[in-house]
């Protein structure tokens, strides 16, 4: 027997696998990032201070424009997770903190989608 | 019931700082500080794919004093984030949890954000021949 109404639990059940799905989505991009990161920078070393054609080479190979993808979207996705938890955390004001997730949501997706139509401009009309 | 006014976790000037509780506000400062960073990666893609103008006044304003002290900046919040990331992850299949772990753990975190900072800025001004 449990004291808990059936709706209490029901919000319970809706709330905890919420917070189980953002827990998982966190953890998976932050393994996905650590070789890209190590392959990204190493790759930006060798970049540094290079001109606009050899950027735009190293960006148009097929294999880096993938791997530069797939950073962009791990990033992006990783950085509104986390801003997500730091804005539940330190902003108390209900509408001030629902409106700052969305927000940080927004950018998170135009940043991305940015960056993607970017590197696939760059790799498919050069 | 009262609710107004009531003291909101986390309330971090209740405690005296210590290595553990340092490093790990620091991981949230340098995940906001790589957040807002990530506009400086779009605005470069986007500048690359642009060409011409839009790219030589992100390369001049990276190569600046402002611009490279950013790059350093940003550079060693990645690497912080990163391995005090991968200690994080250690923590998440339960290892490490016990204190002397935990300092240990993050004694390493430190310095080797530090030294990858140094090592990747060394390499990078090695490849312009400018060291």
């Amino acid at each position: 027997m449990s004291l808990r109404s059936n709706g209490e639990k029901f919000r319970a059940l809706i709330i905890s696998k919420e917070g189980v799905a953002h827990w998982w989505a966190q953890r998976l991009t932050a393994i996905f990032l650590v070789p890209l990161l190590i392959w990204l920078v190493a790759n930006i070393v060798y970049l540094f201070g290079a001109d606009i054609e050899i950027v735009r080479m190293w960006i148009a190979s097929p294999v880096n424009a993938v791997l530069l993808i797939l950073f962009n979207l791990a990033l992006f996705h990783h950085a509104q997770l986390g801003l997500q938890v730091v804005i539940e955390d330190y902003i108390h004001t209900s509408w001030l903190k629902g409106s700052s997730i969305v927000l940080v949501k927004s950018l998170a997706v135009i940043l991305g989608l940015l960056t993607l139509g970017s590197i696939l401009k760059i790799a498919i009309l050069g | 019931m009262a609710t107004r006014g009531r003291p909101l976790s986390p309330h971090l000037q209740v405690y005296k700082p210590q290595l553990t509780s340092v490093l790990s506000i620091m991981h949230r400062i340098t995940g906001v500080a790589l957040a807002v960073g990530t506009l400086v990666l779009v605005w470069w893609l986007v500048a690359a794919a642009i060409g011409g103008e839009a790219y030589v006044s992100i390369q001049k304003i990276l190569s600046n004093w402002f611009g490279r002290l950013l790059l350093l900046g940003w550079s060693f919040a990645l690497f912080y984030h990163l391995c005090n990331g991968i200690r994080h992850l250690f923590w998440d299949i339960g290892k490490g949890f016990d204190l002397t772990s935990a300092y240990r753990s993050g004694w390493i975190a430190m310095i080797g954000a530090i030294v990858l900072t140094f090592g990747v800025w060394v390499c990078a001004y090695l490849s312009i021949g400018a060291l």
